[in-house]
C-alpha cells in the first residue's frame, strides 16, 4: 500500500484540480509493468475482502498569505519572501515529477508567462505589488498547477514510466503522507524505475529520519496529556521506601 | 706511472641490452593521429585525437566561458537499461557539457591565477590571468583514468597493461604504505575508437531523452558507492579497443577481435 516510505513501482494515475481548485495527485501501485486497477464489477464482485484502495491521493495547496502575529509582526519584505517561497518550493516539487518524463526545456512552470499570466506581474516592482493579494496568489498557483497538468496528462497510468516515489510524514503530529519539499535538488524524492535499487538517490535523508519523517505510526490520541513525576509515581507506591 | 696510466687498460665491451618486457617505447606520439579515439597510457593518462577535440568541442576555455564538453564514461554492467547480449560487457561514452556535474573526462582544468604571494607563475603575466593551465591535447590528466578506467578496460575487454615492479615502502607521516607488487607484462597504452550504432551510424539515444548515468562516488564516506547522475539527451557510443603496436614509432594498429557489443539497440 502505498504511504510514508519510498514507494515503488508506481506510477502517475491522475494529476487534477478538485471543486475547490486544489491539485490532487493520484499514485498507484503497479507490478510487472502493469498498473494495478481493477474494474468497479470486478471490485464489487469480491466486496467482501475488497482492500481499502491501492491509490494515493495526495493534495498540494497552494500558498496563502501569511497571517499577522501580534506577538511577531511580519514585515511585508518577510511575508513576500514566505509567499515566493512557497512559490518556488511548488515549482520545484512539479518540476521534479516532471523531470521523469521530459527534459527540462519542456517543463517550463517557472516561466513568467505560466506563473505570472494573467496577473498583471512582470517585474520586481509589480511583485511587491500585489503578490501579497490572496487572489493573485491563487491565481499564480492555478497558473502553475495547470500548465503541470498539461505536462504529465500524456504519462498518466503507464507503466513505462513507472516510478520510485519517496512519501514522509506530513509532521510529527500528522501521520499523513506528503511529498517531501526541503532539498529535494540534493535529495530527490522521486525518480525512475530503471535506475537500479542499488543506485538509487531516493532515500530517507539524515534530518528526514532525526526528525521521524519516515514514521507511519499514527499519533497517539492522548500523548498530549502530561505523564506522572517521578515522585508522583513513588508516592502512589505503597512499598516504596519512607523517607 | 701517471695519474691516469689505469686508462691504458680499460676495453669497451659490448652490453647486453636490458629487455624490457612492455610493448612500446618513449612517449612519442601523445595523441592518437588520427580518427574518434582516446589513447590511455598504462599510468592513467588520457589524450584525445584531434579529430575527437574538433568534432565535440573538448577544448578548453578561459575560466569565465560556460562552453565545451567532456564525457561520461559508463560500465554497462551498470547500466542494464543498454542492452547487450548474455555475457557481453562494453565501456560507453556520452559526451556532457563540461559546467554538469560529474563529468569523468576533461571535465576540469586549472586557470592561471596568483599564488599566495600575489605573483604569476614564470613567463605568465596578468594578461594570463583566466586562461587554461593546458590544452586539452596536452593535460594528460591521470586522476580518472588510473584509477577508473584502466580498472575497467582490463575487466571488460581483458586488456593487459605493464605494470612495474613496486617495492614496499612504509607509511610516513605524509604518506601511507605501499605494498609490493611484481612487475606485470602488458600494454604501454591502448587506443580508444569511438563506435556509434553501425545501423544508424548515429549514437544510441534514450526516446524519453531523461536517462539516468551510474556514477562511482569518488571521495568522502560514501567513496565506492554507485549513483546515478540525470543527463538529458545523451548520445552514446561505445569504446572499442585499438590495440597499439609493439613500436610506438608506427602509425597503424590492429583492430580489437573481441566480440562485438553493438548487436542491440539501446532501449
Amino acid at each position: 500500500m502505498i504511504g510514508i516510505k519510498i514507494n515503488s513501482p508506481v506510477v502517475l494515475a491522475a494529476a487534477a484540480t478538485n471543486d475547490k481548485g486544489t491539485l490532487v495527485i493520484e499514485l498507484a501501485e503497479t507490478t510487472a509493468g502493469v498498473t494495478e486497477k481493477k474494474s468497479v464489477f470486478d471490485t464489487m464482485l469480491t466486496a467482501r475482502t475488497a482492500a481499502e484502495g491501492t491509490n494515493t491521493k495526495l493534495l498540494i495547496f497552494g500558498p496563502q498569505v501569511p497571517k499577522d502575529k501580534p506577538e511577531a509582526p511580519r514585515t511585508k519584505e518577510q511575508k513576500i519572501a514566505l509567499v515566493s517561497g512557497d512559490i518556488i518550493k511548488l515549482i520545484k516539487q512539479l518540476s521534479q515529477i516532471a523531470e521523469q518524463y521530459m527534459t527540462t526545456d519542456k517543463i517550463d512552470l517557472e516561466s513568467l508567462d505560466v506563473q505570472f499570466a494573467n496577473t498583471g506581474i512582470v517585474d520586481q516592482a509589480s511583485l511587491e505589488a500585489k503578490v501579497l493579494d490572496q487572489d493573485v496568489l491563487t491565481k499564480i498557483y492555478g497558473n502553475i498547477v495547470r500548465r503541470f497538468i498539461e505536462l504529465v496528462t500524456p504519462f498518466i497510468n503507464n507503466p513505462e514510466y513507472s516510478l520510485r516515489f519517496k512519501l514522509i510524514r506530513q509532521s510529527k503530529d500528522k501521520h499523513y503522507p506528503t511529498i517531501p519539499s526541503r532539498y529535494i535538488g540534493e535529495n530527490p524524492f522521486v525518480e525512475l524505475m530503471s535506475v537500479p535499487a542499488e543506485q538509487s538517490r531516493v532515500k530517507f535523508s539524515k534530518w528526514e529520519i532525526e526528525q521521524g519523517l519516515d514514521n507511519s505510526a499514527p499519533v497517539a490520541q492522548y500523548s498530549a496529556e502530561a505523564k506522572p513525576t517521578e515522585k508522583q509515581i513513588e508516592d502512589a507506591n505503597p512499598f516504596a521506601p519512607q523517607a | 706511472m701517471s695519474l691516469l696510466s689505469f686508462l691504458s687498460n680499460v676495453t669497451i665491451e659490448e652490453v647486453a641490452p636490458v629487455v624490457s618486457v612492455r610493448k612500446g617505447g618513449p612517449r612519442k606520439d601523445r595523441n592518437p593521429k588520427e580518427g574518434l579515439k582516446l589513447r590511455v597510457f598504462r599510468d592513467g593518462s588520457i589524450y584525445p585525437s584531434q579529430e575527437l577535440v574538433d568534432k565535440f568541442n573538448l577544448e578548453y576555455a578561459g575560466k569565465s566561458v560556460e562552453y565545451g564538453y567532456g564525457f561520461d564514461v559508463i560500465d554497462t554492467t551498470l547500466y542494464p537499461k543498454f542492452k547487450l547480449p548474455e555475457g557481453v560487457r562494453a565501456v560507453l561514452v556520452n559526451p556532457v557539457k563540461k559546467s554538469e556535474a560529474k563529468v569523468d573526462l576533461f571535465g576540469t582544468v586549472g586557470y592561471v591565477a596568483k599564488d599566495k604571494e600575489g605573483n604569476y607563475a614564470d613567463g605568465l603575466t596578468e594578461a594570463d590571468e583566466g586562461k587554461p593551465l593546458s590544452s586539452v591535447m596536452e593535460q594528460g590528466s591521470k586522476t580518472f583514468g588510473a584509477d577508473e578506467l584502466i580498472p575497467l578496460l582490463e575487466a571488460t575487454y581483458g586488456v593487459k597493461f605493464y605494470k612495474p615492479e613496486v617495492k614496499a615502502k612504509e607509511a610516513t607521516e605524509t604518506k601511507p604504505a605501499i605494498e609490493a607488487s611484481a612487475e606485470v607484462e602488458g600494454v604501454e597504452f591502448v587506443d580508444l575508437e569511438f563506435i556509434a550504432n553501425p545501423v544508424t551510424g548515429e549514437p544510441w539515444t534514450v526516446p524519453t531523452g531523461v536517462a539516468y548515468i551510474p556514477k562511482t562516488v569518488s571521495r568522502g564516506a560514501n567513496k565506492g558507492e554507485v549513483t546515478v547522475q540525470r543527463r538529458e539527451n545523451p548520445q552514446f557510443y561505445v569504446l572499442n579497443v585499438v590495440e597499439a603496436q609493439a613500436d610506438t614509432n608506427e602509425a597503424a594498429a590492429e583492430e580489437n577481435n573481441s566480440a562485438s557489443p553493438f548487436e542491440q539497440t539501446a532501449q
